[in-house]
């Protein structure tokens, strides 16, 4: 296994544009580092959406690109729907729908033929429905596509959701929940949410026995047959065909659905954050895992770019971030230490700094990220890092599109999230017109340390008694904000003793 | 090229990190490692790769020059590059930047310890924080090997919804609610891995003895044609689903070439199409042997303080109430004898009448909590 580690370290995976930049480089002499290295600029179109856009006769967005490299034809389909759409008391409803559409058989197939059906023509068949979208995927061998596509189509319509399946599966999603306390990593990522997003939030609502429990097979028939119809589909088509004939195939195999096209509820927007502060959990283990954050913004915010490269600067570019370079290189007090951003589509996203440390010197690091945090806001960046930041985001740009099923994937999110259509035409300049000013300005309007809340999972008894060396406690780093211990609920009701 | 370990004293703590994320602060990490150890008798994979606790705390930098430089020499290195350019362009590039690169002074050593022949059935118990699992080891053949592709082929006859364990355990039998199989291939030795989590209420003895039977079937009665054509189906489509992306050739290519055959990423399909119904009969009553396998119980952690004061219904009752109820659930629980919980709960409802009203609660969840373990215990005798 070392060896292999040692062969990754070495991987170079080349693109196009690494034989013309390196016949560059082969002019002049080898440069004593890496950073040094001078590169023709990279010349990149992104792909335009409509040039791949076609709308079936039942409604139904279709991005189809054709792609001959592989015998294999990859369908993907979103579905507009959610668990925000559970009724009250059936948590755990949605998620339980999307998965039998695959596990349940069909109108003309057991769910046992339907299975050896499906492994048999070598077909990778998914379902499943998240938090605000629902998908269906197909991944069909070229030469049995047609039987394929029949069999997923039928699916997609007429489950059958066989009882015996939905017993097993609301089984195994007790068994699940009853390991909800066993990682601290589960713990932490779903009290992390709770905070910045409230108990009420529906990305909150969970699952309990008692709700799955009371789950049955007519709430997934009527689940079903509320959201998943053509018309409430986008579809993401790429592989070894050709484009007409494909359509002619899709069109058929959607056409004739029974019952009119859904209406479906917007995803609400309202969060409740919970109150700055230290919140603390307490957890066996002897590493400590700490997060630091808050709401951010939606996607479309013109803050939006600047808080990028504020973000990768700060935690979000690995080895070259300030947050790795304190807490990992210079103090070796982490693994992995740093930030991450998200926009949300629906709600707020979040700014959210972590690491993981030995209990004894969870505090001290946590100082450490908090002052690289204040550090944004007080000066700032260096030119050198700006620069370093924006190449990195402008030249990598390309792999974002690095094939036909990336593409028209991404058309297809875009479309369902409604993403403004310039985005990607423009995203280069947009990095490019960012300065030290924006990001200091951003940094100083978003990254407001008393605002933030902080989550400690690990052994509080250790975590207190500090590395010995240096002078600080939670109490001091809450600088007057309330530090509350959390207990953990229990997993089967979710409520806190 | 010139590479100085400015921050190997940081980085030494780092690693020690590392060990604790992945490795020490997870529910199975530590058995995981511990169940690794067993089984392998002599050779070094027993080791894992983040190293012991004491070997992480203790490696020195001259320890670590020493290792770079042997190991980390190009006669030791494989390198891949995978995406649209001319090979023959791009050869002399790579000999110009990497071609720099100084030949390691010593050869690395070979690995002279191989694993000896298991000669008896050896068996890891261990509580966690994990639902009720079981594993089981044998051990199989290194990456190039004639076997190497029977064992896979066999251990997708096993895997899957349609494969025989989810058949015969999870909608058959009942007694699991996951399972699987899996060949291990490593350079110098491998393993033929199973897998399967136990249903609730029922034991893992049940579900380990019906993995065995299972395995029996696979040893006595061929398998069907049109079974052993499903599974190649399946494995040729996914060798060229493994195409898909430059990264995953990359990453193929490097591992394969790393355990010494790196033109299974073009040999895979063919192998596996000549695999026969005899040769996985063969194959399942070589290895699948009980002198050969490790078997691994999981049990879920009971009767800890956290457990007990997470227990949502002993918390709803008065207070002073609660540590009695715990004490005698934790007894009820720690029962194993059918008989005694019987006897137990006929006292209880003869004692009924007199309990005083303030302390019915208390009573209800002991007596309800008596009555499912009952009914637990007599479950798995089934």
């Amino acid at each position: 296994v070392k060896t292999t580690r040692l062969l990754f370290a070495l991987a170079i995976v080349a693109t196009a544009a690494f034989a013309a930049a390196s016949a560059v480089a082969q002019q002049a002499a080898i440069p004593d580092h890496p950073d040094k290295l001078v590169f023709a600029p990279i010349v990149y179109t992104p792909p335009s959406a409509k040039d791949d856009r076609v709308v079936l006769k039942n409604g139904m967005v279709v991005y189809i690109a054709e792609d001959p490299t592989l015998p294999l034809v990859n369908i993907e389909l979103t579905l507009r729907t959610g668990s925000y759409l559970e009724p009250a008391g059936k948590e755990g409803l949605a998620a339980l729908t999307g998965s039998q559409i695959r596990r349940g058989g069909t109108r003309s197939l057991t769910a046992e033929q339907l299975d050896e059906k499906l492994d048999f023509l070598a077909a990778n068949v998914g379902t499943g429905i998240g938090e605000t979208s629902g998908r269906a995927s197909l991944n069909a061998l070229r030469d049995n596509l047609d039987e394929s596509l029949k069999v997923f189509v039928e699916m997609l319509k007429e489950p059958r959701f066989q009882e015996d399946r939905l017993a097993l599966a609301k089984e195994q999603a007790l068994q699940e929940m009853k390991k909800r306390n066993d990682d601290s990593e589960d713990v932490e990522a779903r009290e992390w949410n709770v905070l910045l997003y409230g108990e009420e939030h529906f990305s909150n609502r969970f699952r309990t026995a008692a709700s799955v429990q009371s789950i049955s097979r007519p709430d997934l028939v009527s689940f079903h047959k509320k959201y998943v119809h053509p018309a409430n589909m986008i579809a993401a088509v790429s592989g070894s065909f050709s484009r007409p004939e494909m359509i002619r195939k899709l069109e058929a195999a959607f056409a004739d659905w029974p019952g009119p096209a859904p209406t479906v509820p917007p995803v609400p927007s309202e969060i409740h954050t919970a109150a700055p502060g230290i919140y603390r959990i307490q957890k066996d283990v002897n590493q400590g895992r700490v997060s630091i954050g808050l709401p951010s913004v939606r996607r479309g915010d013109p803050d939006a770019y600047a808080l990028e490269v504020m973000n990768e600067i700060l935690g979000g570019s690995g080895f070259t971030s300030r947050i790795m370079k304190t807490v990992r290189s210079d103090e070796g007090l982490a693994y992995s230490a740093g930030s991450s951003l998200r926009f949300g589509v629906y709600y707020p996203g979040s700014f959210r700094a972590e690491f993981q440390s030995k209990s004894r010197t969870v505090v001290y690091a946590a100082q450490l990220v908090l002052q690289e945090i204040k550090g944004m806001r007080e000066k700032p960046v260096t030119e050198e890092e700006l620069d370093t930041i924006k190449r990195n985001l402008i030249e990598t740009f390309p792999s974002t599109f690095g094939s036909k099923a990336q593409t028209v994937g991404i058309f297809a999110a875009d479309e369902y999230t409604r993403r403004d259509p310039t985005y990607w035409q423009t995203y280069r300049d947009r990095i490019r017109a960012v300065t030290a000013a924006d990001v200091q300005r951003v940094a100083q309007k978003y990254l407001t340390p008393e605002k933030m809340v902080v989550l400690v999972v690990g052994d509080q008894k250790e975590i207190d008694l500090g590395d010995g060396k240096h002078q600080t406690s939670l109490e001091a780093l809450a600088e007057g904000r309330k530090v509350v211990v959390l207990p953990l609920r229990d997993p089967l009701t979710m409520k806190r003793p | 090229m010139n590479p100085v370990f400015r921050e190997f004293y940081s980085e030494r703590d780092v690693v020690y990190e590392e060990r604790r994320m992945r490795t020490e602060s997870t529910p199975l990490g530590k058995y995981d490692e511990a169940f690794n150890a067993l089984f392998w008798e002599a050779s070094p994979y027993k080791w894992p790769v983040v190293g012991w606790p004491s070997d992480v705390s203790s490696i020195t930098k001259a320890q670590a020059d020493a290792y770079f430089g042997t190991y980390y020499a190009p006669n030791n290195l494989t390198g891949v590059l995978v995406g649209d350019f001319n090979a023959a362009a791009v050869r002399p590039l790579l000999e110009r930047y990497f071609g720099r690169l100084p030949r390691g002074k010593t050869e690395p050593p070979e690995v002279v310890t191989t694993e000896p022949e298991q000669i008896g059935e050896k068996r890891f118990r261990a509580e966690a924080e994990t639902s009720p699992t079981v594993r089981v080891w044998w051990h199989g053949v290194p990456f190039v090997s004639k076997d190497r592709t029977v064992l896979d082929v066999l251990t997708d006859i096993l895997s899957g919804r349609t494969g025989r364990l989810y058949k015969g355990l999870v909608t058959g039998r009942q007694v699991a609610n996951e399972i699987s199989g899996s060949v291990d291939l490593k350079k110098y030795e491998g393993s033929i891995q199973v897998e399967g989590t136990v249903k609730e209420g029922k034991d893992p003895a049940a579900v380990e003895q019906a993995i065995y039977e299972e395995l029996e079937k696979l040893k006595t009665e061929p398998i069907s044609a049109e079974e052993l054509q499903k599974v190649k189906n399946q494995a040729k489509a996914n060798a060229y689903r493994r195409l898909s992306s430059p990264f995953s050739i990359a990453i193929q290519l490097m591992i394969y070439d790393g355990f010494g055959d790196w033109r299974y990423i073009n040999t895979y399909a063919e192998e596996v199409d000549r695999v026969t119904a005899a040769d996985l009969q063969r194959a399942a009553k070589q290895y699948l042997t009980n002198e050969n396998r490790t078997v691994g119980i999981f049990l879920r952690k009971t009767g800890d303080a956290a457990a007990a004061a997470d227990d949502p219904e002993i918390a709803a009752l008065p207070a002073p109430a609660q540590g009695m109820a715990r004490q005698q659930i934790a007894r009820i629980q720690a029962e194993t004898d059918p008989a005694k919980l019987r006897e137990g709960l006929t006292q209880m409802e003869q004692a009924k009448a007199q309990v005083p009203p303030e302390m019915k609660p208390v009573f209800d969840l002991i007596l309800k909590r008596a009555q499912e373990r009952l009914a637990a215990l007599e479950g798995q005798k089934k």
